[in-house]
């Protein structure tokens, strides 16, 4: 395979998982505003979480002077100066599919430019705040059509191990990065805490579509630590860190038939790192310092790991010696 | 619908001068009789936004902003009998062939050119020449992979050649694309015929190219070569690539090591052995020929030159399908085959020969006039659609430089009938038939028929107005019922 096409199949799926994700921490804040039992507090400052969680408090900074719901939908859905805006993200992810039309599923080309057509047709409208929502589960089913379009008709050769590793190293940034945001937000402001925080917390799961799993297992008792173990550990959970992380590496593996050549060493041995990071471990361990500092430093060997998958295959404009 | 239908002057390709349809058409033109026009609009409208969901589109510019359009389809397709079709087909093998021969003579030993059969200083003028590959011996002595031929018919419903492009022919894609629609949106519109089908096709061109390898190398690699997806062709690039099962690649995949080519992937480099590129010759190796292109491969050529890779088709086949070379195609076929051409080319002046310009000097009015280096429509004079100034500027354009010009009388292009929502009007036509070589030299069935949707014009050009039918050869006449 064209190093050229392993590397639009790679950026494809990790922008539409990118895409899903921002849509999945949109609708989330939407609907904890609707239910929070304290409306009144839910200020503001609340929707400027999520730029948080996107690491995008500089550019957006610079574009708003103001940050209310609407300035913060329209950054993190259409605006053009947002990289990972979802408008940018499916522009993107379409650009690859376009480049690698003869290698994916015809279906599958239909599915993301047929999205990238809705998305342009609603960033152009004059858009209501109450049609986000539903604007959003339109991004999050177009997202799964997409994942299902994959799963059932590609073959699982490079093309698709390489659709599989960039989605779920993706996704296991975008998890942890969530947990860390919420992980550290000070809740002892509140009269009510106990209220807030199981709002809190159950937001989170939500935006992870976790909440049903978790209750499964934990009962409806919502703490930090078990939501904590359930997005870090939780080996059957498929937005898990371990769990993605687990997929990334099989996909590695299968790239490279099991064997660990010269070439491959640097990335074999980062995913062995960061794997051992979290198997074996009970999340006190995992926490046992600092769980920002854990998260902070998961993150940047998920990063660490994309670097290592362009060197691997000289994805992107790395030259071939 | 057929009402404030118009016969006029030209070959109306459904209706016999009685008005009554041609045998083959009338099955057809029964239905669209009897259909409702409302219905026909939504289809219209399914059908174009099948093209827009499939992203078959082109893009226009205006105010800096890039919008993608469909190309308008238009239902009622070019019908051709299967008698008329054979005797096309073997026109077409040997107007191909005859240009091939000549470009293979004209880049060794010039024979042509020395028995006075051409003017030399027509080539050695000619901005498509190129001496940098004189000499180069290709496989199968193949300049011509494919060739996109256009065809139109003269007010008796002759067949002539308008245009002969050996160079990057664009369209085979919506071919596929017309038929797909047409079966999928007006299925019932194939009753009572049996059309050639087209999927076999995809085979025929990989054995093509694979004939094509050097060194009659068995089971070669294939890539075709595209600009890129910001190219208006790009989907026909994708579509191609992904039938006849070759890797798309562009000119940063490829590298040239000892003279050798070979495509970068995610595993390291691996040779390649035939280049199908749809990058003009102008841009392929910023050492050979312009330094500033960015989407070749430089090095390119001279592995072409060793032997090691096909290029397909050759460079500097631009100088056989050149305007002014195109008027002495029936020559080359008398001149390699010794037979008499079965199609004949439009009458075309050279205004090189003083006797001729004087001629379209003074009946400017009356015909076409081109300029040898443009394409697409653009640069032309409609005499009888001109303006008394706009004829006296392209004058002047002329006089400049006679030798660049050529003219011809104003095609009475044949005419179908296109859909218009209430009714049916007579819409302009023409056909480029798609012939490729390589072991055997194959004409594919049909091809993309162009129609000028605005009633009346002759531009069929879709970045000015217009539009594609589908194209039906048929197996056999059709079941009248």
């Amino acid at each position: 395979m064209l190093s050229r096409v392993a590397d639009s199949l790679y950026w494809l799926s990790r922008n539409v998982e990118r895409a899903e994700n921002n849509a999945r921490l949109i609708a989330v804040k939407l609907t904890s505003r609707l239910e929070n039992a304290n409306p009144i507090e839910e200020n503001n400052q609340n929707w400027y979480e999520l730029i948080e969680i996107g690491g995008y408090e500089q550019i957006f900074n610079e574009n708003y002077d103001r940050c209310d719901d609407r300035s913060v939908v329209e950054f993190l859905m259409f605006s053009m100066k947002n990289p990972n805006s979802i408008l940018n993200a499916i522009t993107v992810a379409r650009e690859n599919a376009r480049a690698v039309r003869e290698i994916i599923p015809n279906e599958l080309w239909e599915s993301i430019n047929s999205f990238y057509l809705k998305l342009m047709s609603f960033s152009k409208s004059v858009w209501a705040m109450d049609e986000v929502n539903e604007f959003c589960e339109t991004v999050k089913k177009e997202s799964l059509f997409f994942q299902g379009i994959v799963e059932a008709t590609m073959p699982r050769g490079d093309a698709y191990l390489f659709m599989d590793m960039g989605k779920h190293l993706e996704r296991a940034e975008k998890t942890a990065r969530i947990l860390d945001v919420f992980y550290h937000k000070d809740l002892d402001q509140y009269q009510n805490k106990e209220i807030v925080e199981y709002h809190h917390w159950w937001s989170v799961l939500q935006s992870v579509s976790g909440h049903e799993a978790y209750i499964k297992m934990y009962r409806p008792l919502i703490k930090a630590k078990d939501v904590a173990e359930f997005f870090i550990l939780n080996i059957d959970f498929p937005r898990s860190m371990i769990y993605c992380i687990q997929k990334v590496r099989n996909a590695f593996v299968a790239l490279e038939e099991g064997e660990v050549e010269h070439y491959s060493e640097s990335l074999a041995k980062e995913l062995e790192y960061l794997a051992n990071d979290l198997i074996d471990f009970t999340i006190e361990e995992v926490l046992y310092q600092d769980a920002h500092a854990f998260l902070q430093s998961f993150q940047r060997r998920c990063s660490t790991v994309g670097h290592y998958i362009t060197r691997t295959y000289y994805l992107g404009e790395v030259a071939i010696p | 619908m057929f009402n404030s239908y118009k016969l006029g002057e030209f070959f109306d390709e459904m209706l016999q001068k009685d008005r009554l349809p041609r045998d083959y058409c009338r099955p057809f033109h029964e239905r669209l009789n009897v259909v409702d026009s409302r219905d026909l609009q939504e289809r219209y409208e399914l059908a174009q936004s099948d093209f827009l969901r499939q992203g078959i589109t082109f893009t226009v510019y205006s105010e800096n902003e890039g919008m993608e359009r469909t190309m308008p389809f238009d239902f009622v397709p070019k019908i051709i009998p299967p008698d008329e079709w054979a005797e096309l087909e073997r026109g077409l093998m040997q107007r191909f062939d005859a240009l091939n021969a000549f470009l293979d003579d004209v880049y060794h030993e010039q024979q042509i050119l020395k028995d006075g059969v051409i003017p030399r200083d027509l080539i050695v003028n000619c901005q498509h020449f190129f001496e940098q590959v004189a000499g180069i011996d290709l496989p199968r002595r193949q300049h011509i992979f494919m060739a996109g031929i256009d065809l139109i018919r003269d007010d008796t419903g002759e067949y002539r050649v308008l245009e002969d492009n050996l160079r990057n022919p664009s369209g085979l894609s919506y071919v596929f694309q017309n038929r797909y629609v047409m079966r999928k949106v007006y299925p019932e519109f194939f009753n009572q015929y049996s059309v050639q089908s087209l999927e076999q096709q995809f085979s025929y061109l990989h054995s093509s190219m694979a004939s094509l390898a050097p060194q009659n190398k068995s089971n070669p690699t294939i890539v075709l070569l595209t600009p890129g997806i910001h190219n208006s062709a790009y989907y026909d690039h994708s579509y191609i690539a992904q039938r006849s099962g070759v890797e798309l690649v562009e000119g940063r995949d490829l590298v040239v090591r000892d003279r050798e080519v070979f495509m970068k992937t995610a595993r390291g480099l691996k040779q390649v052995d035939v280049i199908y590129r749809r990058i003009d010759d102008e841009f392929l190796d910023p050492l050979e020929f312009r330094e500033d292109s960015l989407l070749g491969v430089p090095g390119l050529v001279d592995a072409y030159r060793a032997g090691n890779v096909s290029i397909i088709n050759g460079i500097g086949n631009g100088v056989a399908d050149d305007k002014a070379i195109y008027h002495f195609v029936p020559d080359m076929i008398r001149y390699y085959l010794n037979e008499e051409p079965l199609v004949k080319n439009v009458k075309t002046y050279l205004l090189r020969y003083e006797d001729q310009l004087e001629y379209v000097l003074d009946h400017l009015s009356e015909l076409v006039v081109k300029h040898t280096n443009a394409s697409g429509g653009y640069n032309m004079l409609i005499g009888p659609h001109a303006s008394e100034e706009e004829i006296e500027a392209y004058r002047k354009q002329i006089l400049k430089n006679p030798s660049e010009f050529i003219a011809q009388p104003t095609i009475k292009l044949s005419r179908l009938p296109a859909f218009k929502g209430d009714r049916f009007a007579a819409c302009h036509i023409d056909l480029r038939v798609f012939i490729f070589g390589g072991e055997k030299t194959h004409v594919f069935p049909g091809g993309l028929t162009r129609v000028a949707l605005k009633e009346g014009s002759l531009v069929v050009n879709s970045s000015q107005g217009g539009g594609a039918k589908d194209t039906w050869v048929l197996e056999e006449s059709p079941v009248n019922v």
